[in-house]
């Protein structure tokens, strides 16, 4: 199978197997996404970030439902932490989802963190591309966050919706510190319970602080389990879409965007090929030692690696 | 290459005894692979799930001996019907032990009937999955 | 005493703990129960706090119940092993209803395929229960109609109107609804889903208010601990669940304010009880469960009625314990397991078959469990007088120390702001995941022992048993049947009666009058749960996955 070919027809499985490439670094990968890359750029990338159990996989699965009423097509990738211990992870943001996946336009993939601080996994946003080569016209990327670690997801996605339920008074204490960077839109999901108003004023009583920039960023309120106000966050994402496309801001995301993903690919690279020449030879090894022997400091032994490094290719 | 395998899990159908489900989703993760868990389905579910999450290994739970014969039928058909036969099933739950052969010629690869130690199911996936 | 010899002398095992881990001493002394009161936490049986039994005269004036829990394929072949099992001296019956009833299905709608007379016997209209009873003397013997949350009220008000129309004065009809929507959430799991668990409690309230007044003799619902055993917790959870679940219905009712006190409905709660393998674990456990039912009663809700502070039970022994390789071993648990329950003061008893971990039982099997509590009721003579392991030091002091730690459970729970919360927060379903792991732990490990399992294997299992298989044509059958049904009819008169169960639902007055009109008319189980359950998950919403998630991931 020719994978760049068969993503760029919208072959779901070349999509897959695509993804799965690129999470496990596989070689090819790159050269699959180098063909890739020129097809991107017309998806628009939404996150959906807050606390576990907010109702964010059942939100994802309830907009999934009206944008495909909108006549979009949609991509979901789900993230859930990797267990920090044995590498594994039981991604469960599914069983919440099982109302579109079986529509031809719609295509949701899990994924584990893999050691990846942040809320993302390091392929979030290579996958993100193969959805957007492949032609889906939304990728919604659900992630769990408290707090300040959605700022990654933030740089990805054009849009950040961050889930807030009534009753959480914590965590939106917690995530007042990064408050005012990360969303563009504010959910109060389980408006069915009580304390909904409350949290709605008290959040917008927050916002009132917020440096003036010119998206006034609103607080919405959303009963997921009972598709209420999912119309209305559709078009608050739509607007801030507008909104991008209009100043000019939606450049300068993906500006912010790949600025980042650089740095990033750079310095794994980096990283990587040091690792693996001091690995391979024993070198590491050897200088350990010194260090625990006290013959060297670990600064002078950095200091030593980094000058005898080749220059990678 | 850093590669992880993928298992899929699912209870079949409408059976609800979720508790060695649990148990074993348990293992899979500590035993260091990716489990994708849907919760319950329909054959037709779980086939265009293991499409879209490409998981290396197809989990199938149910206790419902009376059933999960003629669903698993079905499961097969289906992931044969996508091409998905790179896929090692496996099945745990109740069958009848004289049903058992039946299973592995619909291609389900390993049964693990209850009382399976789930170290077994962990190490059976680990040397099973296709390089 | 001889306390020196305490230390000497090698032991097996570093430790010994019950099943549920409490560590277990060597020997008890009288030192272990030296603060044991007899009149306050023992007393007569029949009397205040009800450890040593809820009558005056337990086994000695009437023997427990045997009830064994049953239903395969349609009416008429249940009906047949009822009649069996009658013939055979079962004094209770207890219907085990198939997957698809379970959750409201009639067998024509297409989410039915392949889960009719699955697990139990297809009953989805008023028809069914009639043909199921066919010739059984129901006002004479009880009848649990056991089922999972979804079809409390119309599973009911079925078998009440089957009774209604033989001329059954309702008032005499005996017997238990199992309806408990808060056992199944502790098995499983509701998260944070208020609407539809809150909807599932107002229908069992419902059903409570309304037999108070129409069907005294009717057990509303019964607490079933035991789902949430088997799915994992252990026997001091257990019990500490048991009674808190039992609290927050009691909450339900009284939070209506339409009259009723705790003595009013109280009298007719029941409870179902597991009895697992830790024989004196197990005794202990319903020992405790009675008297820290009793003091919640007295101290929270000052209850007066004394029906009010017994804890009635019925026990199902173990199915988990039960094991696939070599199951006549199971023969030999269940009798161990009956056995406990007996001597736990138990008003009815299920007794398993040993090839509980196959299939649904053989008629070669039931009549085996059968005989087994007789054996035990007519042999044994452990009927003859009450609570014989009472002063028992070892005994009284597992009561105390259950006891103390299921309170703790409870509490835990009220932490959590109640059992209904506590599911809603999905905090239960962790604590059942988290034993259920650690008692597969146990058993990968070695330091819980399965005869069969992980010790004394067998390549071979050294004797056949044989097998029930379900009719193959069963679903087809039953698929005819309800069409049948819904075109010979009065189907005005259906609507008719379904307006008014919406009316009834919407309004908030109790469903059950609607409920036993729209039976009477023969509307069926799904159209019936359509208006009382399905309609009150997330609109929009068709798949039976999602709203399947939504009751147990
Ligand atoms: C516990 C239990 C329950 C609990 C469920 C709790 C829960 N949330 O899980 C409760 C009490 C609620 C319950 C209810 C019912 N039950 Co039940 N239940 C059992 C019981 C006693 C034990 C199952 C269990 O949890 N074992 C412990 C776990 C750890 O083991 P396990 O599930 O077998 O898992 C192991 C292996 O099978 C394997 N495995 C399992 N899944 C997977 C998946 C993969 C991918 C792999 C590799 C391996 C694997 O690995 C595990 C570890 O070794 C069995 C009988 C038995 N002894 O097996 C009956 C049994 C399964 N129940 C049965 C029935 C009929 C019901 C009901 C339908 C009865 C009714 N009519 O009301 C209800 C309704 C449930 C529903 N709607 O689905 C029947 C099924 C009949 C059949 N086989 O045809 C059984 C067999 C009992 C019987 N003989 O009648 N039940
Ligand atoms: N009451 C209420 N519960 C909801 C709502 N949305 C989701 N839930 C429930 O919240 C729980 C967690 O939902 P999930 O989508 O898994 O949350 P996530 O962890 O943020 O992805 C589930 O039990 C949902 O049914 C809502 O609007 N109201
Ligand atoms: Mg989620």
């Amino acid at each position: 199978m020719d994978i760049a070919k068969e993503v760029l027809n919208g072959n779901k499985r070349a999509v897959s197997r695509m993804i799965t490439l690129i999470e496990n670094k596989d070689p090819v990968a790159k050269e699959i996404i180098n063909e890739l890359y020129p097809h991107t750029g017309s998806g628009k990338i939404v996150g959906i970030t807050g606390p576990p159990g907010v109702g964010k996989s059942t939100l994802v699965d309830q907009m999934i439902k009206e944008w495909r009423k909108r006549d979009k097509k949609i991509a979901v990738v789900a993230i859930d932490p990797t267990s920090p211990f044995h590498g594994g992870a039981i991604l469960g943001d599914r069983i919440r989802m099982q109302d579109n996946f079986l529509d031809e336009n719609v295509f949701i993939r899990s994924m584990g963190t893999r050691g990846a601080y942040g809320g993302l996994s390091k392929s979030t946003g290579e996958a993100v591309n193969v959805f957007d080569a492949a032609g889906y016209d939304i990728i919604l990327i659900e992630t769990v966050g408290a707090g300040q670690v959605e700022v990654d997801i933030a740089k990805l996605a054009h849009t950040t919706t961050v889930v807030v339920v009534p009753g959480l008074g914590d965590a939106i204490q917690t995530m007042k510190a990064g408050m005012f960077e990360i969303p563009d839109i504010i959910v109060v999901n389980k408006a069915d319970l009580t304390g909904a108003d409350d949290a709605v004023m008290e959040l917008e009583l927050m916002l009132a602080w917020a440096p003036k920039i010119e998206w006034k960023m609103s607080v919405l309120k959303t009963i997921a389990l009972e598709n209420d106000g999912i119309e209305e966050l559709l078009d608050e994402v739509e607007r801030h879409w507008k909104y991008l496309e209009e100043t000019g801001m939606l450049y300068k995301r993906e500006e912010t965007r790949y600025e980042e993903e650089l740095v990033d690919l750079v310095t794994e690279n980096i990283k990587e090929s040091v690792l693996k020449e001091i690995k391979s030879n024993g070198k590491l090894d050897m200088i350990v030692k010194k260090i625990v022997s006290r013959k060297i400091t670990p600064y002078t032994a950095a200091d030593e690696i980094l000058a005898g490094l080749k220059p990678n290719k | 290459m850093e590669r992880k395998i993928r298992v899929l899990t699912a209870k079949l159908g409408f059976d609800m005894h979720n508790r060695g489900m649990s148990v074993v989703n348990r293992a899979l993760r500590d035993g260091g692979t990716e489990v994708v868990y849907i919760g319950n389905q329909f054959p037709e579910g779980i086939a265009e799930t293991a499409l879209q999450e490409d998981v290396d290994v197809i989990g199938i739970s149910s206790l419902n001996s009376a059933s999960s014969l003629e669903l698993m039928e079905r499961v097969m058909g289906i992931i044969k019907k996508k091409h998905l036969e790179d896929k090692l099933v496996i099945f745990g739950g109740i069958v009848l032990p004289d049903d058992v052969p039946k299973l592995k010629e619909m291609g389900v690869n390993e049964y693990f009937p209850p009382g399976s130690n789930v170290d077994s199911i962990v190490s059976y996936i680990k040397e099973n999955v296709p390089q | 005493m001889e306390k020196s010899n305490i230390a000497k002398g090698k032991e097996r095992k570093e430790v010994f703990t019950t099943s549920s881990g409490i560590p277990i001493k060597r020997i008890y002394t009288p030192e272990d129960v030296a603060d044991l009161d007899y009149n306050r936490d023992l007393g007569p049986s029949g009397e205040d706090p009800y450890t040593r039994g809820i009558y005056p005269t337990m086994y000695r004036g009437k023997l427990w119940t045997i009830r064994q829990f049953g239903g395969l394929n349609a009416a008429e072949a249940t009906n047949d092993r009822y009649k069996l099992m009658y013939q055979m001296g079962v004094t209770g019956f207890a219907i085990a209803i198939d997957d698809a009833s379970l959750i409201g299905f009639d067998p024509d709608s297409p989410e039915a395929e392949g889960e009719v007379g699955v697990g139990g016997v297809s009953v989805f209209s008023l028809k069914d229960m009639e043909d199921m009873f066919d010739g059984l003397p129901i006002d004479k013997i009880s009848t649990a109609v056991i089922q999972a949350i979804n079809t409390t009220c119309p599973h009911t008000a079925m078998y009440l109107a089957l009774a209604e129309n033989r001329g059954i004065d309702l008032r005499d009809v005996d017997g238990t609804t199992e309806g408990d929507p808060c056992s199944f959430g502790g098995c499983s799991d509701l998260k944070a889903n208020p609407a539809p668990v809150r909807q599932l409690m107002r229908l069992c309230g419902d059903l409570v208010e309304w037999c108070a007044i129409n069907a005294p003799k009717w057990h509303p619902v019964s607490f079933t601990s035991y789902n949430y055993r088997e799915a994992g917790v252990n026997a001091y959870q257990e019990i500490g669940g048991l009674v808190a679940s039992a609290v927050d219905l009691i909450e339900e009712v009284l939070s209506r304010d339409r009259g009723l006190t705790v003595d009013d409905f109280v009298p007719h709660y029941t409870f179902h009880l597991a009895s697992h393998n830790d024989f004196f674990e197990e005794i202990a456990k319903m020992r405790a469960a009675r008297r820290m039912w009793c003091k919640i009663m007295t101290e929270r809700y000052d209850a007066k009625d004394p029906r009010t502070k017994m804890l009635r039970f019925h026990v199902q022994t173990s199915g988990s314990t039960l094991t696939y390789q070599q199951p006549i071993n199971n023969a030999i648990r269940v009798a161990y397991q009956s056995l406990a329950a007996a001597l736990g003061g138990v008003q009815s008893l299920h007794a398993c078959s040993y090839d509980e971990a196959l299939c649904i039982p053989t008629e070669e099997a039931v009549t085996l469990s059968i005989r087994t509590q007789q054996i035990l009721q007519n042999e044994s003579n452990v009927t003859n007088t009450i609570d014989p392991l009472a002063g028992s030091y070892y005994v009284e002091s597992l009561t105390n120390e259950v006891e103390k730690r299921a309170m703790d459970f409870f509490h835990q729970i009220e932490d959590h702001g109640g059992w209904t919360k506590a599911l809603e927060l999905g905090w239960l379903r962790q604590q059942t995941e988290k034993e259920a792991i650690k008692y597969e732990e146990e058993i990968r490990t070695g330091k819980r022992r399965i005869v069969g399992v992980n010790c004394f294997q067998m390549e071979e299992d050294p004797s056949k048993i044989t097998y029930f298989r379900p009719d193959p044509e069963i679903y087809k059958k039953q698929k005819a049947r309800a069409e049948k049904l819904k075109e010979e009819r009065d189907n005005d008169k259906v609507e008719e009666t379904l307006n008014e169960l919406r009316d009834a639902d919407d309004s908030g007055e109790n469903v059950m009058p609607a409920m036993m009109k729209a039976v009477k008319a023969y509307a069926t189980l799904e159209e019936m749960t359509d208006v009382t359950v399905r309609r009150h998950f997330a609109s929009g919403t068709k798949s039976i996955f999602s709203h399947l998630s939504r009751m147990i991931e």
